[in-house]
């Protein structure tokens, strides 16, 4: 698995999750149970997951998120996806998952 | 094959390989001369119908990659129940979880054939270089 995922506390309610690598079918898991864990952490109102470091993502991984955001309605947890540039946002765009993705809600 | 031209064959990928399966596929776009984007499309495309076939057709596939001077063909086989011949053209809504796959794989890449046989599925994609 070629992703690194880490997980900041940016103030008392707020987490981002900070990954680097390549977001696919082996990544997505592992990502997954992060996304989770923020979501469902009861002291958090607000989950960020900040795709800077992300070169490639896949289906799966555009899944994870999309599975992320609908957890976070869900919990009324505030959830946004952000940063994803170059290929990554080009990919986000033409699913048409972008817009859903980086609005916030919750 | 000619050892240097950027041709490759994986007999066996699995989900452990994509990232080789990946390689591979920009490796031969760079010896073809496709541009940067066409490469990316082609990178991403050749991804999920590998993941398509480690994910729902066996957990294995196999991969040859072929650049030549007007671009790179990529065949993807699996021993899998097969697949629709004709893949969906409708975008899935953004709230859906999955069904993404094949149809990213169809926009990113025009040129893509999908064969049924009794030994399993094959799948074309060519890029060409423009």
């Amino acid at each position: 698995v070629n992703l690194s995922i880490t997980t900041l506390r940016t103030d008392d309610a707020t987490i981002r999750l900070a990954l680097a690598g390549e977001v696919d079918l082996g990544g997505a898991k592992p990502l997954r149970e992060a996304i989770h864990g923020a979501v469902r952490d009861r002291t958090v109102t607000s989950v960020i997951v900040d795709l800077d470091g992300v070169t490639f993502i896949d289906s799966t991984g555009i899944a994870t998120l999309v599975d992320g955001r609908k957890l976070a309605d869900v919990c009324a947890t505030t959830f946004r996806v952000d940063n994803a540039r170059d290929l990554v946002r080009r990919v986000l765009e033409i699913t048409g998952v972008l817009t859903h993705l980086s609005s916030t809600s919750g | 094959m000619h050892p240097d031209d950027g041709g490759t064959t994986i007999d066996r990928f699995t989900i452990d390989d994509l990232q080789r399966v990946r390689a591979a596929v920009a490796n031969a776009a760079h010896h073809a001369g496709l541009t940067d984007t066409s490469s990316d499309d082609l990178v991403t495309a050749v991804n999920e119908v590998a993941v398509n076939a480690v994910a729902h057709a066996g957990g294995h596939g196999s991969l040859r990659v072929a650049p030549s001077a007007v671009g790179v063909l990529v065949e993807v086989h699996d021993d899998g129940p097969g697949m629709p011949a004709k893949l969906d053209l409708q975008r899935p809504s953004p709230e859906a979880i999955g069904g993404r796959g094949l149809w990213l794989a169809r926009m990113l890449c025009h040129q893509v054939t999908i064969a049924s046989d009794p030994s399993g599925v094959t799948v074309r994609l060519f890029m060409p270089r423009v």
